[in-house]
């Protein structure tokens, strides 16, 4: 099922946070990456298409229209991971899954949740407690929390940020295998220019609360757009394996207008 | 028929016993307008506040403590030197039961019906239960008669009305009435004199409570209590207008501004003014010249004149308020009440008091 | 087969689902034996007092009341009884309150205490003792439990429209609740300033919470209350426990956090204005109360709040038995042995935290 974005409007009162945002059809089966610096408004969308914040515009998901829907049928069809689970929640892995589900229609709870779990590779962390876990490994448990739910389209808010490279690696691993079995779509914020280039089928630049450019990140990432909207002169180049990476060189000075040379 | 003679000759002593029995049974009208009555003299007496001791010392002279089955703590953590005073003479003080320590909810209700009492005494403000208290209804339920009395909110008034109602409940009306007609004379002679005085003629009176003891200076009361004494003898309490409760402090800078005519500072401990049982006059006096001293009001006419006075901080609750009331009056009108002897008042005071009150109650800054 | 992504297998399945299991016996088993020692302690409450009358003499009298004397039935039926049972109740009220309190608005100190509602309680109590209304139906004294609740429901009612407002966060209501708790309090003040001494006297017995105050049909009402809102309260707890992990996921997850919001809070100043309104301000209890139960049940809703409301009751029950032993014949005030008997015990706990659920 393919997700449509049509000309989102996002304000918080007078202040314009998303200008009329329309993406490309956005594919089942892909990972976008939504990249941007800060204050680009890239969580906000993320936000907005999770249903969480206000919006004006179109969204559709396989040609229904989400903004018609309830929050209830809204849950069944995207799920929405904040950048972190809180602290001090005292409940063990298997717990935090359970309850992820015991809000929606899940019959058979417990088999559900642990599937979910060993469908992660976390099985084994199914009796620990929340607050022993390591950031990582909260990732993956709420991760878990998301799939447990069998949505169509998975949005994570920085997934990587605070993690070390090991679960930066994972998680987005876990996410692109998942996004292939099930053909999903995830949507991910990341701040990480290179895991962006490196795991996502599709990138999403914002800028400024419009749409700066998007397409495959071959396509998206060069030189120009990456002083433009980042400040960096930059060279983009393939490695020896032929993976594409970001190379920073120098942070652009600022010319008075506000806009980098 | 022999059956209903003999019931008939039963009847006739039962009878007269039950109208002897009832002839016993009191009624007696307390401060708050209720009727409280008793069917026999009680013997089992529990006082909301141990201060209201006093009132029985009164009464059952030679043995004050014959009734007492239950008080609370207040006498003994408040007063200490009256209280060993009372104590040496009779020990078994020690041993009268709790029913809590000096405030309203350390009271145990279960204590009070434990101990089984034929009359509760409270005070209707103070540190015991009040008529709004739980106590009070689970005392009515128990069938235990509860009567308030008031030395505390209007003693002018009420010091008549609470000893009279007590002395008539415990059968001690001929006590009650000496120490009332003695009360009732003192209180003419004074509230006489100046019954219809006009305001320029009654002059201003800052009465500081407490004084050095009060965490601020400036604390005193407004128009009930003590304050309602200094009107009653012809003065004019300057924080009557201002303080708008029971009690309260008022900033230095409106009692210099007030520039009262007379200064009287209360107290019973250090590092206030020391009066009360067992205190000598030069220790009196030594602690007013502390009091006095001090930079805030130090520029009060009555003060730079030399003429402050002290009093029994205590006073504000106690049937002895005569001698406040005395002395009181002597301080603010010296001429018309020259005559005035609150010192033999004392005495005579003393003679119906198995433990008299020893000791300076009263001090002036200049003898 | 991926890397990372397996399915379960039959016998790990089988492990896990014996080992939740297990897990929930024990809760279950837990929240047992908090009933139970509540039961104890009720009956030692019931078994203590002044008057020296034992526990097999009080059932005595229960069954055969005509045995007694009147002061014996009085201490039973007015003193004994009551204040135990109120402790119960007010203890999980208060305690059931904060657990709801601490859910809703992702606070570990929030309560009905720290949130104004017990001193916006205290200002309405104030008001109706320094200003009785010549009503024919309603004694001042009723005035007085009504006047309370009336306000503590506003107090919760101003948090809940403070939520609405744009931009609000939890952090807000918090710092609202706070700023209520300040400016009630010192409205009591003044109204004390102001008071004569009889109702100087009266107004500070009320705020100092005393179970003194205790009577059949505050009983009633209270019990009332907790029967009723337990059921819509264990209704809500997956919605809360979700919660727990964050407004956004449990929004995305498809609860309506406004509603479960909105209803809590109904049910929080219903348990607490009523708790607070007939005993006055107890504090401590709504905010350790909770606290203590997370730490033996964890997070799990479903278990903390009938756990919250057991353990709150247990704690208030224990203090009355202490406020009438540790001085004979003298009651130290209940809110004052909540504090002192809590906080030992709350540190413990949270010292022993590094065990495993």
């Amino acid at each position: 099922m393919n997700l449509k974005v049509d000309g989102i409007e996002v304000a918080y009162g007078r202040r314009r946070i998303i200008h009329g945002l329309s993406l490309p059809e956005l594919p089942a089966g892909s990972l976008v990456a939504l990249v941007g610096p800060n204050g680009a408004g890239k969580s906000t969308l993320l936000r907005a298409l999770a249903g969480l914040e206000r919006m004006q515009g179109g969204l559709s998901l396989g040609g229904r229209d989400l903004t018609r829907l309830n929050a209830a049928e809204r849950a069944r069809l995207l799920a929405y991971m904040p950048q972190q689970l809180p602290p001090g929640i005292a409940l063990s892995v298997l717990e935090s899954v359970i309850a992820a589900l015991r809000v929606g229609n899940e019959p058979d709870v417990l088999r559900a949740s642990f599937e979910a779990l060993a469908r992660i590779g976390i099985e084994d962390l199914a009796e620990q407690s929340l607050d022993g876990l390591s950031g990582g490994q909260r990732q993956l448990v709420s991760l878990a929390q998301l799939i447990a739910r069998k949505p169509q389209v998975l949005l994570l808010d920085e997934p990587t940020s605070a993690l070390d490279l090991h679960y930066q690696l994972r998680v987005m691993d876990c996410v692109r295998e998942l996004v292939r079995e099930h053909q999903l779509l995830a949507v991910a914020v990341l701040h990480d220019i290179n895991l962006a280039a490196a795991c996502a089928d599709f990138i999403v630049v914002l800028h400024g609360g419009q749409l700066y450019a998007s397409g495959a990140p071959a396509a998206v990432l060069t030189p120009a757009l990456l002083a433009e909207v980042y400040g960096v002169e930059a060279r983009v180049e393939q490695c020896s394996r032929g993976r594409l990476q970001v190379l920073v060189d120098r942070a652009l000075p600022r010319v008075r207008s506000g806009r980098y040379r | 028929m022999k059956i209903s003679l003999l019931r008939r000759a039963c009847a006739l002593p039962l009878l007269l016993l039950a109208l002897a029995g009832s002839a016993h049974a009191v009624e007696v009208t307390d401060v708050l307008g209720r009727k409280v009555d008793v069917p026999a003299e009680p013997k089992r007496v529990v006082l909301g506040e141990g201060r209201l001791f006093f009132a029985l010392a009164l009464l059952d002279r030679e043995a004050p403590f014959q009734r007492v089955v239950g008080w609370q703590n207040d006498m003994r953590l408040l007063d200490p030197h009256t209280y060993e005073v009372y104590a040496q003479k009779y020990p078994a003080i020690a041993d009268i039961p709790l029913i809590g320590q000096a405030s309203e909810q350390s009271v145990s209700a279960e204590q009070i019906l434990a101990l089984k009492p034929d009359l509760a005494v409270f005070s209707i403000a103070g540190e015991g239960p009040t008529q709004h208290s739980p106590v009070a209804d689970l005392l009515a339920a128990a069938g235990v008669p509860v009567l308030f009395i008031d030395f505390r909110v209007h003693p002018i008034k009420n010091t008549r009305v609470s000893l009279e109602a007590l002395g008539k409940l415990l059968g001690r009306e001929r006590e009650a009435q000496e120490y009332l007609s003695l009360y009732d004379r003192h209180l003419a002679r004074v509230t006489g004199a100046v019954a219809d005085l006009p305001d320029a003629q009654r002059p201003k009176v800052f009465l500081e409570l407490l004084a050095g003891v009060w965490q601020a200076p400036g604390h005193t009361t407004g128009k009930s209590g003590l304050g309602g004494v200094v009107e009653a003898v012809g003065g004019r309490n300057i924080a009557a207008g201002v303080v708008p409760g029971a009690i309260g402090d008022v900033s230095v800078e409106y009692v210099l501004t007030a520039d009262p005519d007379v200064y009287i500072a209360t107290g019973n401990r250090n590092p206030g003014v020391l009066l009360g049982a067992g205190v000598d006059e030069q220790t009196a006096r030594d602690s007013l010249t502390k009091i006095t001293a001090r930079p805030e009001f130090a520029p009060l006419r009555p003060i730079r004149a030399g003429q402050a006075h002290g009093l029994w901080h205590d006073f504000y609750n106690s049937p002895f308020n005569i001698l406040a009331i005395e002395s009181m009056a002597r301080w603010i009108h010296p001429e018309r009440f020259a005559d005035l002897d609150p010192q033999a008042t004392q005495a005579e005071i003393n003679r119906f008091l198995a433990v008299g009150l020893d000791g300076h109650y009263w001090i002036d800054a200049t003898p | 087969m991926s890397a990372y992504l397996q399915s379960a297998g039959a016998p790990a399945l089988e492990a896990a689902a014996l080992s939740y299991r297990r897990l929930l016996l024990r809760r279950s088993v837990l929240v047992g034996v908090l009933l139970a020692l509540l039961v104890a302690s009720v009956l030692a409450d019931l078994a203590s007092g002044a008057s020296g009358m034992g526990l097999g003499q009080l059932l005595a009298g229960i069954l055969d009341p005509d045995a007694l004397s009147a002061t014996e039935r009085v201490i039973i039926w007015n003193v004994r009884l009551p204040y135990a049972l109120m402790a119960v109740l007010v203890g999980a009220a208060l305690s059931l309150a904060g657990a709801e309190m601490q859910a809703i608005l992702d606070n570990p100190l929030a309560s009905p205490f720290t949130l104004g509602v017990s001193s916006a309680a205290a200002l309405g109590a104030s008001l109706a003792i320094a200003y009785p209304l010549a009503i024919d139906w309603l004694a001042p004294s009723g005035q007085v439990t009504v006047a309370a609740f009336v306000f503590a429901c506003l107090s919760v009612l101003l948090l809940q429209a403070m939520s609405r407002l744009r931009g609000a966060g939890v952090e807000s209501l918090v710092l609202f609740g706070i700023a209520l708790v300040f400016s009630c309090n010192a409205l009591v003040s003044l109204l004390q300033l102001l008071a004569t001494e009889d109702v100087l006297q009266q107004l500070v017995f009320w705020t100092l919470g005393s179970l003194a105050r205790a009577n059949w049909e505050k009983l009633g009402i209270l019990a009332a209350v907790l029967v009723v809102l337990l059921p819509f309260s264990l209704r809500a707890a997956p919605g809360m426990t979700l919660l727990r992990m964050g407004e956004d996921r449990a929004r995305s997850f498809g609860v309506d956090v406004r509603r479960l919001r909105y209803a809590s809070l109904l049910r929080i100043s219903l348990l607490a204005a009523t708790a607070v309104a007939f005993v006055g301000t107890i504090g401590f209890v709504g905010l350790v109360g909770p606290h203590m139960a997370r730490l033996l049940v964890g997070e799990d809703q479903r278990f903390l709040l009938p756990a919250s409301a057991l353990v709150g009751a247990l704690l208030l029950s224990l203090s009355s038995i202490a406020s009438k032993l540790i001085l004979p014949g003298v009651i130290v005030p209940v809110g004052i042995v909540t504090a002192l008997v809590g906080v030992p015990v709350f540190v413990a706990l949270v010292f022993r935290r590094g065990r495993r659920l």
